[in-house]
């Protein structure tokens, strides 16, 4: 009988052609980065310290802008500290020298002496009026930075270069005691000529000689990696008082990795060197053998009420039964497993000036809620980036729906929350903030300050005009001790008036492979600190 | 009087120029619906890209001037205007977020997602359809049933696993436990293979089962035990009688799998970190891009109509009855 023998034979050829085939497939199919290749070192499953100047991490999403003028996101912060030099740097709670040796500050004036001998990429000297020319372009009213606040409070009377001297002068037409810290941040970081020559060019990282800082952009393949090379004749490195140790690489390598599981995944294969971990995924990386890790708070996360009269909240009862309803070490738990920090102010720990004062916080409890919050219509609008999957506005909509509360939860996406905050202000009644600020002023005007709808920075609708009096006061005292009494007076005032609620931080965690380093410096993983150790 | 109709009593010894002149009219149709629905359906998505593009943090008076640069100031009939000849001038515009030109955003990604949509449909007729033949063969005529139930059961398994979660297997297993193969990223040609896999093991079951089915009921048919009578080899009987049957159902279901593939391969290029346009898409729907969410839904909307254009032609040139459009009631 042939009959069972035939199908036999196909399925033998069909089995082997299909075998052969997928052999061909493979072996002719081209590498989609043919180019860049990835390092050898670090690669295999061992997380053992290896020999080599470069550098393996990632960025969450694709850099929006090589240029320190325009930043969107914590990415572009990164790339912006590796290209252009700033005129101090972060160093723990204080400040080391950049671009500048030294200064002389007060809250209305800083004189800032240039290192000599600084030079841009393409050898010109960086001199005071390179520095000053690139600081009043990133003030210009044209360029519009939101950063501009931040740093100096409003924009400066004048910025002023001395080339004899050797000094930049920066006036403020209002005191803005956070100036320094301020200077420390990227987008203070000094363009070069060419780069204020061509702004489009500069923000597609395309201007040889623009910049400052340590390293140039060599390569950019969007969505798969991004090439940063040492330069040769850059000597700015500080002498930190915070030890950072290690040598520059080379050569730092950043690919495209969005999903967190995914970045994991890459560290603990050797595919990666360093990464910053956020969420559920951190956990799996816990006391890994071949790595350091490090928790810090990311952002710190407060309750905000609206108190417009759309809202139920411009009763102060009311807020205080919301305050007394929420158990911020459940809040914490429930948005980062316990692993934030049960917050005492609004301000992230590292904050000059964050409020420690425990007895400032409204009690947790929960009983004496229940009469204040019975039946109370509340739209509480949250985001799905606060706590695994929006775990943050489920934990507060069942507090207060266990207080009796009549809660609708709107749980969005980062673009629609944002949105919805500053643009529709009549449809919510609560919300969080997982705020990033440097200053404590900037923490206070976010909730009480001029209201969004008039131009300023408040969700709230509320302002406190003596809480605003002792935060603008606060900025125009020259000693920290006066400063951080009258901003704890304003912070203080806020947090037993239920304006605010303060709940936890919402960390972040710096993973590194053994012989690698990054430091992270007030509430950010500074990508200038990425360091060889091994 | 439509073209085709126009065509049709004019040319109706053309047979030809009627197919032509239908999957033109078909590929003018779906461009333009594509053309108003990527416009009008991406403004629906809640949250101003103005308030997202200035940062948070930015003022009111910053917001505005964001929105006077993006161009969402103007009338939405003005920025529909501006699409449609952008459109037809081959240009796309510039995203919002980074001031790209779209058409080269997409020119950057466009190869990844080809290439891992190309490799995997190819891998997926190599693989499916002898796997398919193999398997009707051998339980033909009630032969080996165990292996008919466990094939069954095999396919429907792997195809009822989520994309996500066989991604997520696929890097557990082979990177992260026995460290075979890259977790992600796309540095190197072993980089293309847990994500080839992923993508195609659905399609696999799906055509394979197909394949068994088809070609099970082809080895009843009379001419096919007429050949066997004639003691013709089992690879000649395969290669004459029963692959033929199997091409209609097999390209058209491969081709509908390969456009899918094109707009689909979003999980899976998110697991795998793979830089396509998957991946560029959910990033500008999060940063509200309209112009790069529109011109990559329609480059991929267009090149799916285009795949099944091409499928549809092809299918015409192997079985000339298929010309007419009608070829499921052959």
């Amino acid at each position: 009988m042939t009959t069972l023998g035939t199908p036999k034979r196909l399925a033998l050829t069909a089995a082997a052609t299909a075998a052969v085939a997928m052999v061909a497939a493979s072996c002719t199919t081209s590498s989609p980065s043919d180019a860049s290749g990835t390092p050898a070192a670090g690669s295999g499953t061992s997380a053992g310290a290896p020999a080599t100047d470069t550098i393996r991490t990632s960025f969450m999403a694709d850099p929006t802008s090589f240029s320190p003028f325009v930043q969107r996101g914590i990415d572009d912060t990164h790339v912006d500290a590796l290209l252009f030099d700033t005129l101090v740097h972060l160093d723990g709670n204080s400040v080391v020298g950049g671009l500048a040796s030294s200064w002389k500050i007060s809250p209305k004036v800083g004189t800032f002496t240039i290192r000599k001998g600084a030079t841009c990429d393409d050898g010109s000297a960086i001199t005071p009026s390179v520095v000053a020319a690139s600081l009043k372009i990133f003030v210009s009213p044209k360029v519009g930075s939101p950063f501009v606040g931040q740093v100096f409070g409003q924009a400066p009377s004048s910025i002023t270069a001395n080339d004899k001297a050797g000094t930049v002068t920066i006036k403020l037409a209002k005191p803005w005691a956070d100036m320094l810290t301020g200077l420390a941040k990227s987008v203070t970081g000094i363009v070069c000529a060419p780069g204020l020559k061509d702004p489009a060019a500069l923000q597609k990282g395309k201007v040889a000689g623009a910049y400052s800082g340590p390293y140039t952009l060599t390569s950019a393949k969007r969505g798969v990696s991004y090439t940063f090379t040492l330069r040769d004749d850059y000597h700015g490195w500080p002498k930190y008082k915070t030890p950072v140790p290690g040598t520059p690489a080379k050569t730092i390598d950043f690919t495209v990795t969005a999903n967190q599981t995914t970045l994991t995944n890459q560290l603990l294969t050797g595919g990666q060197d360093i990464g910053v971990v956020t969420g559920s995924d951190s956990k799996r990386l816990d006391g890994k053998p071949g790595f350091t890790t490090k928790v810090f708070p990311q952002a710190s996360m407060y309750l905000m009420f609206n108190q417009r009269s759309t809202s139920p909240f411009q009763d102060v009862k009311t807020r205080k039964a919301v305050a007394a309803s929420v158990n911020q070490a459940g809040f914490n738990q429930a948005v980062s497993g316990g692993r934030g920090e049960v917050q005492t102010s609004i301000a992230l720990p590292a904050t000059q000036c964050a409020n420690t004062d425990k007895s400032a916080l409204v009690p947790f409890s929960p009983d004496t809620a229940n009469a204040d919050l019975k039946g109370v219509k509340i739209r509480l609008l949250g985001s799905q980036s606060f706590g695994p999957n929006g775990a943050a506005g489920s934990y507060v909509a069942a507090a207060l729906r266990a207080a009796g509360a009549d809660v609708r939860l709107q749980n969005v996406d980062n673009g629609t929350w944002v949105t919805q905050g500053t643009q529709q202000v009549g449809s919510w009644d609560l919300t969080f903030m997982a705020a990033t600020w440097t200053t404590m002023y900037n923490y206070i005007a976010s909730v009480t300050g001029t209201p969004v709808e008039k131009g300023g920075l408040n969700w709230t609708g509320n302002v406190n005009q003596a809480v605003n009096s002792n935060a603008i006061k606060a900025e125009g005292q020259a000693s920290q001790s006066q400063r951080c009494a009258t901003f704890g007076t304003a912070e203080k005032s806020l947090i037993k008036n239920a304006d605010v609620v303060p709940l936890s931080t919402l960390p972040s965690q710096v993973t590194a492979r053994d012989g690698f380093s990054l430091k992270v410096f007030g509430g950010t993983a500074d990508y200038y600190t990425l360091r060889i150790t091994g | 009087m439509t073209m085709s109709e126009y065509v049709e009593t004019q040319a109706p010894e053309r047979p030809w120029l009627r197919f032509f002149a239908r999957r033109l009219g078909g590929l003018v149709l779906s461009f333009v619906v594509l053309v108003c629905v990527t416009f009008l359906i991406v403004p629906l998505i809640p949250g101003d890209p103005a308030v997202i593009a200035a940062g948070q943090g930015a003022t009111t008076q910053q917001i505005d001037q964001f929105r006077e640069l993006l161009g969402l100031n103007h009338s939405l009939l003005v920025q529909f205007w501006d699409y449609v000849h952008g459109v037809l001038t081959l240009d796309l515009g510039t995203s919002f977020m980074s001031g790209e030109g779209v058409w080269s955003l997409i020119m950057g990604r466009l190869p990844f997602t080809a290439e891992l949509a190309l490799l995997s449909i190819a891998l997926v007729l190599l693989i499916a359809v002898p796997l398919g033949l193999a398997i009707a063969m051998l339980t033909r005529g009630g032969r080996n049933r165990w292996l008919d139930t466990v094939f069954n059961g095999v396919t429907s398994l792997f195809y009822s696993i989520p994309q996500y979660v066989m991604g997520t297997l696929l890097v557990f297993v082979f990177a992260v436990s026995l460290g075979w193969l890259p977790a992600a990223g796309a540095a190197s040609l072993s980089s293309l293979i847990l994500p080839t896999v992923g993508l195609m093991i659905g399609p696999i079951c799906v055509i394979s089962r197909t394949v068994r089915r088809e070609t099970g009921v082809v080895l009843e048919k009379d001419y096919v035990r007429t050949a066997r009578g004639w003691r013709l080899s089992g690879l000649r009987t395969m290669l004459r009688y029963v692959l033929p049957n199997l091409l209609t159902t097999t390209l058209t279901l491969s081709g509908l799998i390969l456009a899918a593939q094109l707009g689909g391969t979003v999980i899976i290029e998110t697991v795998f970190a793979w830089p396509g346009l998957g991946q560029e898409v959910v990033t500008a729907i999060l940063q509200r891009d309209y112009p790069v969410v529109r011109g990559i839904v329609l480059v991929l909307g267009m090149l799916a109509t285009l795949i099944i254009a091409f499928v549809d032609t092809l299918l015409a040139l192997i079985d000339p009855r298929t010309r007419g459009g009608s070829h499921h009631e052959l």
